[in-house]
């Protein structure tokens, strides 16, 4: 609503340059550029300005020099990546889990709003979504804590529940793959309640109108979720989905970490590019190799961003971000 | 929401505080040279007798960093102690602690950003011969000349702190055994009737006896199970840390000085095989959980819980430590056993001076003034006592044969309440009336012992970064599953550990580390 002078102008207008669509802007929108001003210095102080560290990446890092004054090594900071094939397994596990992540966790979302939204009574719905909500203040810590006693061999208490039943033990610390289900499990359990909030406040926007003349012509309960209100989500659906695109190469740290550990074992199919780069550069720890991580992970999220954003635009171009 | 990993986290953080302030310290580097450092004074040194004065006109505050957690009742001390630094020094100190919960990120987050800090504990552990490669601290010499003649005077084992010809930290005088082995529970042992556990044999009869007899007990929960007992069988083995910086498998032959050149590849001995082996078979066995490699527990915490039977690579400190909560603090009947391995060979490894140093960080605003303070609390009694034991009459007391006694608030501020492990002065410790007895033969019996310094080479990994990076994740991926007999069949799991680490790099790790430690022993006079 907020940007209708703008639209207008530029629907009409678009022919002109953008320089003087900026000058068009600065004259009759300034209410509008001053709202902007503070979150656009937020992301130029805090997103643009440390840009100048990528440099670091290519330094071999002394705290007498700084970041200029250190001598410039080219790429070689990038080499521990790349060697031996380690970056293409641990871009595959981090791109792998993240697409689970998003993918499962939106429709876990999406399920639970709808749910919720759908829910008469006030007291329960709350009871409900307050629940859902405390594993998200949980310290991945105490999580990873959780976990061990749950699956560890001799104490676990899966375990004991197998023995009791004279069922065989299952060794979850040295069976890899299923942590490939137990790490999306818990990412679920953890992150379902606070996304659902997004879900069922856009479902709470869309106009009761359209639902009353539809059962006025009769649809059924599913047919009302399938044709109203899950094309009504769309939008907040690309918008977070191109979001979390971004950082499809970063990886939770803390979730792989604290329920995995150094358990070498499980690395082939538990490591991601942020454990990784943890476990390697504790011992000695090595700024420039650290900044190669970022600016690798930054690269190919932006690409990775670019890429779905022009699909995005080829297919339905009102949904893109830009 | 965006859950980075630590080093990205330390990144950004790192560049945001460095576009506002890194840049401009990075423009004058200069001034923070010792050769610029002395004040004006200084320029009227032409001749070399004349020592410049220290500068107190101005008031300042020196920000001091430790590690690990003070005592509660430390701010009443500081403020003490700013009384009389004031008196004497017209300045105050800031005295931090970087938290054990995650003092290394935070070092090296204190260091990076340069925050502000004058003072700095440090010590090899904290990779201190790192962090002065990149030039994090500043070099000691003419400061110390100038501004501490005294404690230059006083301290000796400078050498061990001698970087590339220039001093980089203050050690101290605190020289003690650093013998390590295995912590045990003497009182099950003899229960039981188990052999005292000192060669790899009769740990394997101990850990049994424990399994059979104790059945809501296992043997240990030490991740460190295989380095441990390798220790019992060769001497040489916890100097691996100290020559290479981390565990790359190599150490040299042992304490035998005729010897002291010559390197062993520990991973290419049959030795080790044979030692993974064993561990596999204790691993069937059941004395440790088999989830054990992801668990996140603490085996100090688990023994004094009794939950476990034993820890590794323990000294004496640890022993003690483990002494007091077990037998005096608590009455349950355990005894606490100790057996530091290198004993049975009749030598006593001495701590490195490196072991807890104090260094000036580059970003040090008056490095004249910091060392002069270093130097008056190593050598004014007042001062020292002070700062480790606290204000006399209310954290302690002093007997009529001069002995530490516990004053009212003991319990606020113990000894070392400060964990100032870098300044201390054993010439003005109190004797005291509270270690165990056990602990004090032990200490008479290692004073007979031949004493042994350890060596002080370092690796510079500059060259050879993206080969060690590597082989740290194939050890912890290939290698630490087998130290916890994790492998079906561990000469298989080790013959793919060695084929994974020379594609990471293990041969050029080697040929740097000979090349490097060539130049050492031909420097040190070794050779």
């Amino acid at each position: 609503m907020s940007n209708t002078p703008r639209r207008m102008r530029s629907a009409s207008l678009n022919k002109r340059s953008k320089l003087s669509d900026l000058l068009y802007d600065l004259k009759h929108n300034k209410a509008l550029l001053l709202m902007v001003l503070p979150s656009a210095l937020h992301l130029f102080v805090l997103s643009y300005l440390p840009m100048v560290g990528i440099y670091y990446a290519f330094t071999n890092y002394n705290y007498r020099g700084g970041l200029f004054g250190s001598p410039f090594v080219g790429f070689a900071n990038f080499k521990f990546l790349f060697a031996s094939g380690t970056a293409w397994r641990l871009t595959a596990n981090t791109i792998f889990y993240n697409l689970i992540f998003i993918f499962a966790g939106t429709a876990f979302r999406i399920a639970a709003a709808i749910m919720l939204s759908e829910i008469i009574g006030n007291l329960f719905r709350r009871v409900t979504q307050t629940i859902m909500l405390l594993p998200h203040f949980v310290s991945m810590v105490l999580v990873g804590v959780f976990a061990y006693n749950i699956l560890s061999y001799e104490t676990g208490v899966i375990n004991n529940f197998l023995t009791s039943i004279g069922a065989d033990k299952f060794d979850f610390y040295s069976t890899p793959w299923i942590w490939r289900l137990i790490i999306p499990a818990v990412d679920l359990w953890k992150t379902t309640g606070y996304g659902t909030i997004l879900y069922l406040a856009a479902i709470l926007g869309i106009s009761n109108e359209i639902y009353e003349a539809a059962v006025i012509d009769g649809v059924t309960f599913m047919q009302k979720i399938r044709y109203i209100t899950l094309p009504s989500l769309k939008p907040t659906f690309t918008i977070l989905l191109l979001m979390s695109l971004g950082s499809l190469i970063r990886g939770q740290f803390d979730l792989f970490y604290q329920l995995v550990g150094n358990n070498g074992l499980l690395f082939g199919s538990t490591d991601i590019i942020d454990t990784y780069v943890y476990r390697v550069l504790r011992v000695t720890p090595n700024i420039g190799m650290g900044s190669a991580v970022g600016l690798y992970q930054s690269v190919v999220g932006a690409l990775m961003l670019l890429g779905v954003n022009y699909i995005i635009r080829r297919i339905e171009p009102d949904n893109a971000l830009f | 929401m965006k859950r980075n990993s630590m080093v990205a986290l330390v990144l950004t953080l790192m560049l945001i505080t460095l576009t506002f302030i890194g840049c401009s310290p990075s423009e004058t580097p200069e001034p923070s040279t010792p050769a610029d450092e002395t004040p004006k004074p200084a320029q009227t040194a032409g001749n070399e007798e004349e020592k410049p004065l220290l500068d107190t006109s101005k008031r300042i505050e020196l920000v001091v960093w430790f590690a690990g957690d003070p005592a509660p009742d430390a701010g009443s001390v500081i403020e003490e102690l700013n009384k009389k630094l004031l008196e004497d020094f017209n300045c105050t100190m800031k005295i931090n602690h970087l938290g054990w919960a995650d003092y290394e990120t935070r070092y090296s987050l204190l260091l990076n950003a340069k925050e502000e800090c004058d003072i700095l504990y440090s010590a090899n552990w904290l990779n201190a011969r790192d962090y002065n490669r990149k030039g994090a601290f500043l070099e000691l010499d003419e400061l110390l000349v100038n501004y501490a003649p005294e404690l230059y005077e006083f301290l000796d084992r400078w050498e061990e702190v001698t970087m590339n010809g220039s001093i980089y930290a203050i050690p101290n005088n605190n020289v003690r055994h650093d013998n390590t082995g295995i912590v045990y529970r003497e009182d099950l042992r003899k229960k039981y009737n188990l052999p005292i556990p000192d060669s790899v044999e009769n740990i394997e009869a101990y850990f049994q006896g424990i399994k059979e007899n104790e059945p809501t007990m296992l043997p240990t929960s030490d991740k460190a199970v295989f380095d441990g007992t390798m220790s019992s069988t060769r001497f040489a083995w916890n100097r691996e840390q100290n020559v290479i910086g981390a565990s790359f498998g190599v150490s040299y032959t042992g304490y035998d000085e005729s010897k002291l050149t010559e390197i062993t590849y520990d991973w290419e001995t049959p030795e080790y095989l044979e030692m993974l082996k064993k561990i596999k078979e204790w691993a069937d066995k059941g004395y440790w959980s088999r989830s054990l490699l992801s668990a996140q527990n603490d085996p100090a915490v688990d023994f004094d819980a009794g939950l476990t039977a034993a820890i590794f690579n323990k000294h004496m400190d640890g022993w003690s430590g483990h002494v007091t909560t077990n037998e005096v603090d608590k009455d349950e009947g355990w005894e606490i056993g100790f057996v530091p391995f290198q004993n049975k060979y009749g030598i006593s490894v001495l701590t490195s001076a490196e072991q807890d140093m104090t260094v000036l960080p580059i970003q040090c605003k008056d490095p004249a003034r910091a060392i002069a303070v270093v130097e008056k609390i190593f050598l004014d009694v007042d001062y020292f006592h002070l700062i480790q034991y606290g204000i006399k009459g209310v954290h302690y007391d002093v007997n009529e044969n001069g002995e530490y006694t516990v004053g009212p608030k003991t319990e606020q501020f113990g000894p070392g309440g400060l964990a100032s492990w870098c300044w201390r002065n054993v010439d003005f410790y109190l004797e005291s009336t509270a270690t165990p007895a056990k602990v004090e033969e032990m200490r008479d019996l290692m004073d007979t012992l031949t004493p042994v310094s350890p060596c002080s080479f370092s690796l510079d990994t500059s060259n050879i970064s993206a080969e060690v990076a590597s082989l740290e994740n194939t050890i912890v991926q290939y290698l630490e599953p087998l130290k916890l007999g994790q492998h079906d069949d561990p000469e298989k799991g080790f013959e793919e550990f060695m084929r994974q680490a020379k594609i990471a790099g293990y041969d050029k790790v080697k040929e740097e580390f000979e090349k490097q430690w060539e130049v050492f022993i031909t420097e040190s006079g070794l050779k």
